[in-house]
């Protein structure tokens, strides 16, 4: 028998993860069966308490979380930080993501780009609303992975590519959309 | 260092593939005000800009930005497969290359190191620029008046 360990175990082990599940995760489009084993056998499965931090805005990580079941919150500090206390009281809910797969994105995942830079800023807080399950993937072995078979890593990031490439657009259009409300709000007169 | 190699979506690339992208690039020259791209067209190719200047225009006709020499527009539709999400207009008498997606699809398929150096700066570029369009938006947002 194992000794129990000091840091936090889980029972639940990448077995727990169907491949069938894994293909509903939007990074993992077009990947076939045993490509979406060879990424099951790089995740690891952790739980989190409801309200527990996942990642912190501004710290670095190298790793890469998909949701596999409960839901989280993402939010964003509006202000620039001056301490960490600042932070909790200037926080702005941003959306929260349920581990339901939605039908056109499908199931979410967060902390992307630790896959491509495993010294990448966080660029928001994610916190578990409710107890939840997270297939964790390191930086370290998915590059390991692409080593091994392109095609894996050619499709995460064409993948990843339409992400942000829609959210760019969402962005771009908040921007013209303030853009304009403020020119009548600040309009002379 | 070639100009290609400067282009941020080609940055990191051997002298070599360079050549290689070389090959498959089309010279093109647009006089003033001239579409070089419209909003909402097929992304089938992006341009490099050596000399001159382009703007892109949003649908609404606002004028979102510049394109000068030594910058790239229309990469990321043609890696994405999205329509083009600005109109690009020529500013003054402009030259440049065109990469034809088709034919970058093909180079980058027969080379597969290449391929990764591409997609890397692609995630790159977009993440560079929706961290750019967040920063701007807190910005804007923060010149909202509160309400007394």
């Amino acid at each position: 028998m194992p000794l129990s360990s000091v840091t936090t175990t889980t029972e639940a082990g990448p077995q727990d993860v169907s491949l069938e599940e894994l293909g509903l995760f939007h990074i993992f489009r077009g990947l076939d069966e045993s490509r979406l084993a060879m990424i099951r056998s790089i995740i690891e499965v952790e739980e989190v308490k409801a309200e527990e931090a996942v990642i912190r805005d501004g710290d670095v990580g190298d790793t890469f979380y998909l949701l596999l079941k409960g839901e989280v919150e993402v939010s964003k500090a509006l202000v620039m930080r001056m301490s960490r206390q600042e932070v909790d009281q200037t926080d702005k809910s941003l959306i929260r993501l349920n581990a339901a797969p939605h039908p056109e994105f499908g199931k979410p995942a967060f902390g992307e780009m630790a896959l491509f830079n495993e010294t990448c800023k966080r660029s928001a807080t994610v916190a578990a609303t409710k107890a939840s399950m997270l297939g964790v993937i390191r930086h370290g072995d998915f590059v390991e992975l692409c080593e091994q078979d392109p095609e894996i890593g050619y499709r995460v990031f064409m993948n990843i590519a339409q992400v942000l490439s829609n959210r760019l657009d969402k962005a771009n259009q908040d921007v013209l959309n303030l853009t304009t409300a403020l020119s009548f709000v600040l309009a002379p007169g | 260092m070639t100009v290609l190699q400067k282009i941020r979506v080609f940055s990191g690339l051997s002298l070599q593939q360079s050549e290689f992208l070389v090959r498959i690039c089309q010279s093109r020259s647009y006089e003033p005000e001239k579409y070089v791209y419209r909003v909402g067209g097929e992304s089938d190719e992006m341009f490099i800009l050596i000399a001159g200047k382009l703007k892109a225009v949003s649908k609404a006709g606002q004028v979102l930005g510049d394109i000068l020499p030594g910058q790239s527009t229309g990469e990321m539709g043609v890696f994405t497969g999205q329509p083009r999400s600005a109109s690009i207009v020529s500013v003054e008498k402009s030259v440049g290359l065109a990469v034809g997606k088709q034919n970058l699809e093909a180079l980058l398929k027969t080379n597969q190191e290449m391929r990764a150096t591409v997609l890397q700066n692609v995630v790159d570029l977009l993440s560079h620029r929706l961290v750019e369009a967040d920063k701007k938006i807190e910005e804007l947002r923060a010149k909202i008046p509160k309400k007394g």
